[in-house]
């Protein structure tokens, strides 16, 4: 039928504009985590990717839902009896588990894709020997991020193992972060960086990626972890460039020079006290 | 009369010893409970009083548990659940026909609503009404929430008063959703579809029901005891840390679990031997099949998690180090656990709404279900995916990092079966006569959230972009979009559809159809703004975030408000219009071909005089032919 | 259409689920209990496989005293036997006497069961918290055991009070439910006993 048709033809030309259209907004728009680092440009990209097919499937499936709710439907009183089959259609129904499945597929093969060349973590460290990473165009930085109730610490081992209250990161250098906790389980999230590692008491989380841009930035918890889980954020986080860096460290070194020696000697994890409360 | 029809024997007068426990149950049950709690407490602080000693003046953590195991007991046996097992030990006589009839509420009132009843009818009305408490007083919770969270820094509330309040909305919540749709809609109906006059094993169900009051509130005796800071998840170790009020959330979800596993047992037990003659598995209505899968997740999934419960409660009370690795523990074994049983529990909850909605959704196109067979298959695999998918919630954990391709490819996989239910819907709406009744209103929110909430699910089944994701309000919003968008839609589309038979009563379409865009809009509003706030990097459970969130934060907290009153603008309807006007209701007024539909309102105590014979699916909207034969009765051929 | 329905019966009462629905569900709670068992077996392999801490199984920890585990297991192996009897005899219908007396040993194999496997933990001597967690996961499968004895145990004496009090007739499908459930209880509990003792 005429209108039938017509109402067809708009619906699926208002979906290609909307398809379309919501694609090129995407690929404009910032994406999280954005790109001050390379793992954040590829999650970034993973993120967009899936944007970009799962919008128009989305609006599809929105469309073809309005469509037959609200268009396609018949009058209470229409006496036509419809030619479509009532109770299945086994072409129809392979033909939508099959596309589902290719899509899918596509989806978890890119993802597993990413995940092996970005390399972002190694997930538990076996190794429990202290290895410092001094960093180097060839070589990561290792840092240590410390988790605690209810703050983080970070220490450097490649610098005496130097503590410090502040996370500064130098520019263009692949860093690795070896996440522990003290106590309970936190969770290390540098979301400029595209960083979320889960601080377990007595393991090692690994994950790297290299900052890419300059910039102060926040860090928080996410993982509930007691009291004052929410207040356990700091917006002080920086990438600096490597002299500012080295400037840092150094003065870090010799703040903490007197309190050197009261402090557990680095390893890739502490002995915790966790049925301390708050400890 | 009738010669097959079973007579029932009539009421003598003089009422039993054995009733006149049951009647006054429920008083004994409160008092048992008080009784058991001081019995237990007292022995628990008695048995560790040598040893260490920990906590504060309220008493230790034996001591409450213990106290909370035996008032449950004694609620329960007060309740009169202990009356047949103690009487079966002793070889004692079996309760009489009376007995039993007076049990199944024969002879109606409202008495049998507030006493143990094994008809399953009352129960899914007890179920109804306790799910609706959970549902409010947990959205009390979020509404503190949400006005704690118009500002960046603490305002209304502190630290542990406001993790409390998190943990006591998400775990009641959880006990809610858990049986929000199989409480009250699976044990009313799932007999009466399949052609049965009971449960399986009715007094188990009444148990499973009796069950929730006790959870509930020992759950909310935490606000006596402290709090608790970890949220509905548990973890450990700092659920070791925690103090008393830890013990109320341990307590509480360990009889939420018992109660899911053994309605889930009811459950399969009743459908796949108490079928009627006729019926075999391929004509059996898609909502009994959705209940199937889902009981089945229930009753292998919930072991996991009273495993897990059993070593927290070690963990806090002998002092065992299951989940601390200094003393050889691992956090991750919680995890773990939890995890197994907790993603099969969010396909518990999710299950039975979707066959809940393809079983109406035929009604209001007045079409034949489209694909039943496919759908079937949806649904049974998604039960199956749901037991391989749980390492998702840890990807960022550390753990087993090269297991995590395999887990983002049994999760994304899982889109697929998911996708199923909307392939069927799709084609049961084609070129349909559609109705846009209240309830088929309801329905479309659903596709509409639900199509909204599992897209949000793909992003994080994927890792990379689960790394930004993870941990932060945009799988807040996910999980809301399905579960809120999701079941508590399709909660409310199944109340407003099946009260005219469990009650007789209807509610007012003008008032209704109000609340739903209400909802509809609010809901959204809501929860687009956690979407975004999440995607910005804001993550949960906290009660301080940063200033640049906080416009999105605001629109999040007033949309919720306002949701919030449109729900208890719902609740508000209900009680208006069931209870005090009391507005009756036409006999089959949404016209469903549904066997439930064609047995009389109210529905008999033993739901039918004469068992139907199955004929067919109740979806032949095209011809009109009755699902089963209810004729009458022709008398037995041989001399039984 | 025809009107007649397919299975050609017009006149039925209720389906009497009865014995076969008791079978069944005594299947399914195995099930579920496999369920329980599993997640007791990966908590036990997992704790082993990465022993936090070095403290799986720190030394000064001993394992349970042999002889008394091997007993605890010698009994639910004869209520087993007995039960097996039991379910022959009500098969063939044999009269009530020799039922009765095949009950009661079962019935006492059972509470010896019990009784010596409370016995048993009473010996393990662990100070659980500093033993580590060998001694956490066997202390705790050993009690999830022990309650499952008694709740099938309490069966049994359900069953055994009402033939003997002639209240209720002990059916084949009660027999042979219970019999089922003992057998994969006790089987749980000798794999239980090997790992614990063994598999240190």
């Amino acid at each position: 039928m005429r209108n039938r048709s017509t109402a067809i033809r708009i619906v699926v030309i208002a979906w290609i504009v909307a398809a379309v259209g919501g694609d090129v907004a995407l690929a404009f728009g910032p994406i999280p985590p954005g790109q001050a680092s390379d793992l954040a440009s590829s999650e970034s990209l993973t993120i967009l990717l899936l944007a970009e097919i799962a919008w128009p499937v989305f609006s599809a499936v929105l469309a073809a839902l309005f469509f037959t709710i609200v268009v396609n439907r018949l009058a209470p009183s229409s006496e036509e009896v419809s030619g479509a089959a009532l109770r299945g259609n086994t072409r129809v129904q392979t033909i939508w588990i099959v596309t589902t499945l290719v899509v899918v597929l596509s989806l978890a093969v890119y993802g597993t894709v990413a995940l092996a060349v970005d390399q972002p973590g190694d997930g538990i460290s076996t190794d429990s020997a202290a290895l410092p990473m001094p960093g180097s165009a060839s070589q990561p930085l290792e840092v240590q991020v410390i988790a605690q109730q209810w703050w983080f610490t970070y220490r450097y081992p490649s610098y005496g193992g130097v503590e410090t209250a502040q996370l500064v990161l130098p520019v263009n250098q692949k860093i690795e972060f070896h996440v522990t906790s003290l106590d309970v389980i936190h969770s290390f999230w540098f979301y400029a960086l595209g960083v979320k590692a889960d601080a377990v008491p007595l393991n090692d989380n690994v994950v790297t990626a290299t900052p890419t841009q300059t910039g102060t930035y926040r860090v928080q918890c996410s993982e509930l972890c007691g009291l004052w889980h929410g207040n356990m954020s700091d917006d002080t986080a920086m990438v600096v460039s490597s002299s500012d860096f080295t400037t840092w460290i150094q003065q870090q070194q010799t703040l903490d020079a007197p309190i050197m020696k009261y402090l557990p000697p680095y390893s890739h994890t502490y002995e915790p006290s966790p049925t301390v409360y708050g400890s | 009369m009738d010669a097959v029809t079973t007579a029932r024997p009539p009421m003598s007068t003089r009422p039993t010893l054995a009733r006149r426990l049951n009647e006054w149950g429920l008083l004994l049950a409160v008092i048992g409970a008080v009784i058991g709690f001081l019995i237990g407490y007292f022995i628990g602080n008695l048995a560790i009083a040598n040893s260490f000693n920990e906590d504060n003046s309220l008493g230790s953590d034996p001591g409450i548990l213990l106290g909370f195991a035996l008032s449950a007991l004694g609620f329960l046996a007060g309740m009169g659940f202990l009356n047949y097992p103690i009487g079966r030990l002793l070889g004692a006589k079996r309760p009489s026909e009376e007995d039993n009839a007076y049990m199944h509420g024969e002879g109606g009132g409202l008495g049998r609503y507030f006493r143990m009843t094994t008809d399953h009818k009352v129960i899914g009305l007890q179920y109804l009404v306790m799910i609706l408490a959970f549902l409010f007083i947990g959205g009390l919770g979020a509404m503190f929430i949400r006005t704690e969270l118009l500002t960046p820094t603490p305002s209304v509330a502190n630290a542990q008063s406001y993790l409390t309040l998190v943990g006591l909305h998400s775990t009641l919540m959880i006990f809610m959703a858990s049986a929000a749709i199989i409480g009250p809609f699976g044990n009313y109906f799932v007999p009466i579809m399949i052609g049965t006059r009971n449960m399986a094993f009715p007094r188990l169900e009444a148990l499973t029901f009796w069950l929730l009051p006790p959870a509930g509130l020992i759950l909310l005796s935490t606000v006596f005891l402290g709090g608790f800071t970890t949220g509905w998840t548990g973890y450990a170790p700092l659920a070791d840390q925690n103090m008393l009020g830890m013990d109320s959330y341990l307590m509480g979800f360990a009889l939420i679990g018992l109660s899911i596993g053994l309605s889930g047992l009811n459950m399969i037990a009743t459908i796949l031997t108490k079928r009627a003659p006729g019926m075999p598995l391929s004509r059996m209505p898609i909502f009994v099949w959705s209940v199937l899968v889902t009981s089945f997740l229930g009753a292998l999934a919930s072991p996991a998690l009273i495993a897990a419960v059993l070593m927290e409660l070690f963990s806090r009370t002998y002092q065992t180090t299951f989940f601390v690795p200094a003393g050889g523990g691992s956090p991750y074994l919680w995890e773990n656990l939890f995890w197994f049983f907790g993603h099969p529990e969010v396909y518990i909850f999710i299950l039975p709404a979707f066959g809940l909605v393809m079983e109406m959704l035929p009604v209001f196109t007045r079409r034949p279900l489209w694909g039943y067979r496919v759908g079937v298959g949806g649904m049974v695999g998604v039960g199956l995916l749901s037991f391989v998918v749980w390492q998702h919630h840890l990807f960022v954990s550390g753990l087993a990092p090269s297991l995590r391709p395999f887990y983002m490819f049994s999760t994304e996989m899982i889109s697929v079966p998911t996708g199923i239910i909307y392939l069927v819907s799709l084609g049961t709406l084609w070129r349909a006569r559609t109705r846009f009744s209240v309830p088929m209103l309801f329905m479309c929110a659903f596709f509409f959230n639900f199509l909204i909430g599992g897209f949000t699910g793909v992003f994080l089944s994927d890792v990379p972009s689960d790394f930004t994701l993870h941990a932060s309000y945009f799988v807040q919003a996910h999980f809301h979009y399905t579960i809120m968008g999701g079941e508590v839609f399709a909660l409310m589309a199944a109340i407003v559809y099946y009260l005219p038979k469990m009650t007789g009563r209807t509610m007012d379409t003008k008032l209704l159809r109000f609340q739903f865009w209400a909802v509809f809009v609010t809901f959204n509003g809501t929860f687009v703004s956690l979407l975004a706030v999440g995607i910005l990097g804001m993550p949960r459970r906290v009660i301080s975030y940063a200033a640049y969130l906080q416009p999105l934060n605001i629109s999040a907290s007033v949309f919720a408000l306002a949701l919030g009153l449109s729900m208890a603008l719902f609740l508000g309807i209900l009680i208006w219009e069931v209870v005090i006007k009391q507005r009756v209701a036409a006999a089959n007024p949404w016209e469903s071909l549904g066997v439930e539909w064609q047995v009389p309102t109210p529905v008999p105590t033993f739901n039918f005089d004469r068992v139907p014979v199955s004929w067919s699916l109740p979806y032949d909207y095209d011809t009109g032919r009755p699902a089963a034969d209810f004729g009458p009765a022709v008398p037995a051929l041989s001399g039984a | 259409m025809s009107d007649v329905s397919p299975t050609g019966l017009t006149a039925v009462d209720d389906v009497e689920g009865g014995g076969h629905t008791l079978v069944f569900s005594s299947r399914l709670v195995m099930a579920a209990n496999t369920s329980l068992q599993l997640s007791l077996l990966f908590a036990f392999l997992y704790l082993r496989a990465n022993n936090f801490g070095a403290m799986w199984h720190p030394s000064g920890v001993g394992t349970p005293p042999q002889v008394l585990a091997l007993v605890s297991l010698a009994f639910p192996l004869i209520a087993l036997v007995a039960l097996w009897a039991v379910r022959s005899a009500v098969s063939k219908s044999r009269e009530s006497g020799a039922l009765s007396g095949l009950l009661g040993l079962a019935l006492l194999a059972a509470i010896l069961t019990g009784a010596v496997r409370i016995l048993l933990m009473y010996q393990f001597n662990w100070t659980l918290d500093s033993a580590g967690t060998y001694a956490d996961i066997a202390t705790l499968w050993y009690a999830v055991m022990l309650a499952e004895f008694i709740g099938v145990g309490l069966w049994l004496l359900s069953l055994t009070m009402g033939h003997v009090r002639g209240t209720d007739r002990l059916s084949t499908s009660h027999a042979r439910a219970i019999l089922e459930q003992w057998t994969y209880i006790t089987g749980v509990s000798i794999a239980v006993y090997l790992l614990v003792q063994y598999v240190t």
